[in-house]
């Protein structure tokens, strides 16, 4: 059973590759805007429409606030306390993240942890902002600390303290689609062409 | 006389104390029974709802009860009052020290416990100890002075009238003794009889500022409170409560707790499940193990606590009638005006938590704990577990905040049940979860004034009607409810009409919550003065006055009211009442009495994107005669913060049956970013001692309400009101 | 499990289950009785102490994370009893505490906050101490903290 979920993904993906590079070839024979590559972008948005659903679900919205202060909790409440991205955004000089949330989820008090516990980058923040909003934020140089969609989909499918988001502990809700599911639905969107809808 | 600590000393029989063997009484309940003990005539419940002095609760002042002569020849004090942060032991030590002849700082305060000091029937609460004690400790001091006179004057033998005693030293003629040296060659006492009082013109401490004597241990972070017990073998509780209200225990299966590594015992009880292991980790991850089920009644919620305490339901109990208010009933007339006003209930939500180390050896059980009202655990302890009061001693250490919350629920039968089922002392809290859902609240209530104006811009007529829950007369007899009828004691305390209107009326109505609710800093005085006072700004709207002079105008030649005017006119003063205010701030004001403790406040606030933020706090009290004006400036400065952030923030809801707070991330209370500056102006408007710690907290949440009135037209009339200005704006 | 770390520049060993709090562990196993339980989810900071000269909520840092760190409770923070940090003096000299059980926290935040702002303002202080306090002693730890600023710069002299 575990090797068959490992199996599936990876067949998917060399699936996916597999149609991609196929697609590729005969997208040079024309120069009206190919159906397939349109085929292409239309997979790309859906994927990234997915993956929308995951960013704004509170496990990685939360920690990406527009303006300067978290939000805690399937509620979206805000962080209380006074907590505030401080200027490296790990907190405030003296009380930081690190200072309540460490490297893993507490089994005694259940505050959650993660490596690099931290708030994203103002210019990273999503929170509020319309899907095209978010989505030209996150694949923009300027904003991504300069991440290509490749480096991009690195990020989101391997960083620990996105991964977090699928251990989060108790009381606390999981993106909505599965792990697995959602690595395979970023290569689907990177290689097909890492499409972001426009309005 | 003791020279050393003596955990059971003898003591002689005290005939009058079977008169209050009841346990389970709270504080006010006990004193109101010592009131009506002493009183040859009931009084009218008017009377006593503004104006009874607090007994202290303490009958025996036999000066070894009160004092020990140490080796170094320091002397210590057993007090009877608990030290929870108000300076008791500082004000109890410059009292004594008046009459001891020693310097303060070989005064040592401890502590009196059950069984060693004198008994205090009533607890520490009321802000009744300084003004209750102000003249006994004296007495015992100077009581105790003479005596040691006796004895040296039978060493020496010359006349008692000859000797004198200054610095801990007893002289007369070219002989001398430290009063150490007299207590070890002295084995017979003769107690003297107490002398005159020396004249308050001689007091070398009192009225003059002390650092405070428990401070340097508070700083160091000496392990002085109850938490802090160690004892050899101590192992750790932790206990399963219902989470919802009135919960009972339906069925548990405890099979993986007991099984989990440390497990020392698992004690099933009817309503609590109990864990003891060698670690207090290992003993809550255990309970988190078992798998209970409980039963407990239909949703209960909010909004069925709001229609509970409505005025109109429930018991209806005459607080005050004077003259006619039968005009006021319509409200078509002109000048006349009705207004609704609600406070949700509250928390007291003290930094330490409930504490226990029960110890139950044979049939003697030591308790260590943080807690108000010391007898009341001894009984119930003695009651819990069928044994004898005599080998029941409970020991309080300091207590990490009281603020009513130590008087009422604990958990010491819970520790002192696990204790006698491993033979090992147990150290058990309440995890701050438990403190918020298992403990009890500030009573919310409900309000409806009547004013009427006259053509003179004048209150001719006034009534208030409070709704509120059972407080303190939780627990008392059928009869006793009987005599006192309703809590008027804290719940319904403030719910008269202090101003000189000719026409007056106050009642209130008692509902029955399903859970408990409790005394809470000053209480009755924090709601009824919101209401009271937040009218009185209605009203001198209405009027077209200025809301200082319009209360000016409302107080008479009368004793309190005379004091009143005086305060509210200092305050107006220092405050700087008249002159222009900053931009985008507004001003407002409000007074309260406890007691005959008056209190006045005027806050300034301002709002930044829709928060409240109060920016200064000028506050005023008329506590009579002051023992230590730092102490008393702290706890005016401390009450101002905790009423602040009860006004602001503060509430407690209830959902699906269960209290929603489970910490502070959803019981927003008030912390440095919210602090105000505060300024605190002293007066001493009669010769007598009174009140403190409580009668700041009343003028502080309708000040505020009536600077957002100020600064914004809006009229909040619930608490908290950063959750009424929020319901405002969305409206 | 067995663990080492310092405490107050003590070698110290405890054998403890290594998702203990960093909290028991002090107070229970070490007995030191200084760093106070207050909420048990690190949101009052009445358990705060130093980790390797950070600030930590000691209720919700399990103890196998201390292992081979440096440990400073509120009963480090001084040389000794008669050469107090300057923080504890300020406490002293303004007449800080009341129940006074907050106040180990508050003044480990403190001791942090003047080694990151010597000089702070009364913001800085606002808004970078968020522990609970209900006694109401909020005026005179702002006062205290602006005292020990001075405090210690007097007896550091550059």
């Amino acid at each position: 059973m575990k090797k068959l979920r490992i199996f599936l993904p990876i067949l998917a993906i060399v699936f996916t590759i597999g149609l991609s590079a196929f697609n590729d070839k005969t997208s040079l024979k024309t120069d009206k805007p190919d159906p397939s590559v349109l085929a292409d972008k239309e997979k790309s948005l859906k994927a990234f429409s997915t993956i929308l659903t995951v960013l704004k679900s509170p496990r990685c919205i939360n920690c990406h606030p527009t303006a300067d202060i978290p939000r805690q909790g399937d509620a979206q409440r805000m962080h209380p306390f006074g907590v505030s991205r401080g200027v490296a955004n790990i907190g405030g000089a003296v009380q930081k993240c690190g200072t309540c949330h460490h490297a893993e989820n507490n089994v005694y008090s259940n505050v959650p942890g993660a490596p690099h516990w931290s708030v994203a980058p103002k210019t990273m923040g999503w929170f509020g902002l319309p899907d095209n909003e978010i989505a030209k934020r996150l694949l923009d140089k300027t904003q991504n600390g300069g991440r290509s969609p490749q480096d991009l989909v690195k990020h989101m499918s391997s960083d620990s303290l996105v991964l977090w988001a699928w251990n989060p502990g108790e009381g606390r809700s999981k993106p909505p689609v599965e792990l697995e599911e959602w690595r395979t639905v970023l290569k689907e969107w990177l290689d097909n062409g890492a499409a972001i809808p426009t309005n | 006389m003791a020279t050393e600590k003596n955990d059971n000393q003898p003591k002689k029989k005290f005939s009058r104390r079977k008169f209050f063997t009841r346990a389970g009484i709270g504080l006010a309940g006990t004193m109101a029974l010592l009131y009506f003990g002493r009183s040859p005539i009931r009084r009218k419940i008017s009377d006593f709802t503004s104006e009874m002095d607090l007994p202290s609760g303490i009958l025996d002042f036999d000066t070894d009860l009160w004092f020990e002569i140490n080796p170094d020849n320091t002397i210590t004090l057993k007090s009877p009052k608990v030290e929870m942060g108000q300076g008791i032991f500082t004000g109890f030590a410059m009292l004594a020290a008046e009459e001891l002849d020693v310097d303060l700082d070989k005064i040592k305060v401890v502590h009196a416990t059950t069984l060693n000091g004198a008994a205090d029937l009533a607890g520490t609460g009321g802000s009744s100890s300084t003004t209750s004690l102000y003249k006994n400790i004296r007495e015992v001091a100077a009581t105790l002075r003479e005596t040691l006179k006796l004895a040296a004057s039978k060493l020496w033998n010359v006349d008692p009238s000859v000797i004198s005693t200054k610095e801990g030293v007893l002289t007369a003629g070219d002989k001398n003794m430290t009063y150490a040296d007299l207590a070890k060659q002295t084995t017979e006492w003769k107690a003297a009889k107490t002398p005159e009082l020396r004249p308050e013109s001689q007091f070398k401490y009192v009225g003059k500022e002390q650092k405070r004597l428990d401070l340097r241990d508070k700083v160091l972070a000496k392990p002085i409170y109850g938490i802090d017990t160690d004892l050899p073998n101590m192992v750790y509780g932790s206990v399963l409560y219902s989470p919802y209200i009135g919960g009972t225990l339906k069925k548990a299966d405890v099979s993986e707790a007991k099984k989990a590594a440390g497990v020392l015992a698992v004690v099933e009880e009817k309503d609590w499940i109990g864990v003891v292991a060698n670690t207090r980790f290992a003993a809550e991850m255990a309970v988190r193990k078992i798998k209970a089920e409980w039963d407990y009644k239909a949703k209960y919620a909010t909004k069925d606590v709001l229609e509970t305490i409505t005025v109109g339901k429930g018991n209806e109990v005459n607080v005050q009638k004077i003259g006619s208010v039968d005009g006021l009933l319509n409200t078509e007339n002109q000048g006349t005006l009705r207004s609704e006003y609600r406070t949700p209930l509250g928390a007291h939500a003290g930094m330490e938590p409930s504490i226990t180390v029960a110890d139950v050896v044979g049939d003697k059980a030591t308790i260590y704990t943080s807690f108000q009202m010391p007898t009341n655990m001894q009984a119930a302890i003695a009651s819990g577990i069928d044994f004898s009061k005599k080998n029941v001693d409970v020991r309080t250490g300091f207590v990490g905040g009281g603020f009513g919350r130590r008087a009422m629920k604990h958990n010491a039968i819970e520790a002192a049940k696990l204790s006698k089922a491993v033979g090992k002392p147990v150290h058990l809290i309440y995890t701050r979860q438990q403190e918020f859902q298992n403990g009890y609240f500030r009573p919310n209530t409900h309000h409806v004034l009547r004013g009427q104006l006259d053509a003179n811009g004048k209150v001719s007529a006034m009534q208030h009607e409070l709704a509120t829950a059972d407080m303190v007369l939780w627990g008392l007899s059928p009869l006793a409810m009987t005599v006192l009828g309703a809590d008027f004691i804290s719940a319904g305390h403030g719910s008269h009409i202090p101003y000189a209107i000719p026409n007056r009326k106050a009642t209130m109505w008692q509902g029955v919550l399903p859970f408990t609710t409790g005394i809470w800093r000053g209480v009755g005085m924090f709601a009824n003065t919101f209401a009271v006072e937040c009218f009185m700004d209605e009203m001198a709207q209405k009027a077209g006055k200025d809301p200082l002079q319009f209360r000016i105008d409302h107080c008479s030649e009368d004793d309190v009211l005379k004091r009143r005017k005086t305060i509210l006119t200092i305050l107006g003063e220092k405050a700087g009442w008249n002159t222009p205010k900053p931009e985008g701030i507004g001003r407002g004001i409000a007074v309260g009495e406890d007691r005959k403790s008056i209190s006045a406040a005027i806050a300034e606030v301002k709002i930044v994107e829709g928060q409240i933020k109060v920016t200064k706090v000028t506050q005023i009290i008329d506590a009579g005669k002051i023992v230590n004006p730092d102490g008393v400036r702290q706890q005016v400065e401390g009450a101002t913060m905790m009423a602040m952030s009860a006004a602001l923030y503060e509430e407690v809801q209830i959902e699906d049956s269960q209290v929603v707070p489970t910490n502070f991330h959803n019981y927003r209370v008030a912390m440095l970013m919210d602090t105000p500056q505060i300024e605190v102006i002293m007066h001493e408007g009669t010769p007598k001692p009174l009140g403190v710690g409580e009668p700041p907290m009343a003028p502080v949440a309708p000040a505020i309400a009536n600077a957002i009135f100020n600064l914004t037209g809006k009229r909040l009339r619930s608490l908290p009101l950063q959750a009424a200005l929020d319901n405002f704006d969305k409206k | 499990m067995k663990l080492n770390f310092f405490i107050n520049n003590k070698p110290t060993s405890v054998e403890v289950d290594p998702d203990m709090p960093l909290l028991w562990v002090v107070r229970d196993e070490v007995k030191m009785k200084g760093t106070k339980f207050g909420c048990g989810q690190a949101m009052c900071g009445a358990c705060s102490l130093h980790v390797d000269g950070e600030l930590v909520r000691s209720c919700s840092y399990p103890a196998k994370m201390a292992e081979g760190k440096k440990i400073t409770t509120i009963e480090g923070l001084s040389p000794d009893e008669n050469h107090l940090h300057p923080v504890q003096q300020a406490w002293l000299d303004i007449q800080v505490p009341q129940c006074g059980y907050c106040q180990p926290g508050f003044m480990m935040a403190a001791a942090k906050l003047l080694e990151e702002i010597p000089n702070p303002t009364e913001d800085d202080i606002k808004n970078n101490i968020s522990n609970i306090c209900r006694c109401g002693t909020h005026p005179r730890i702002i006062k205290a903290i602006q005292k020990a600023a001075i405090l210690k710069q007097n007896s550091n002299p550059k």
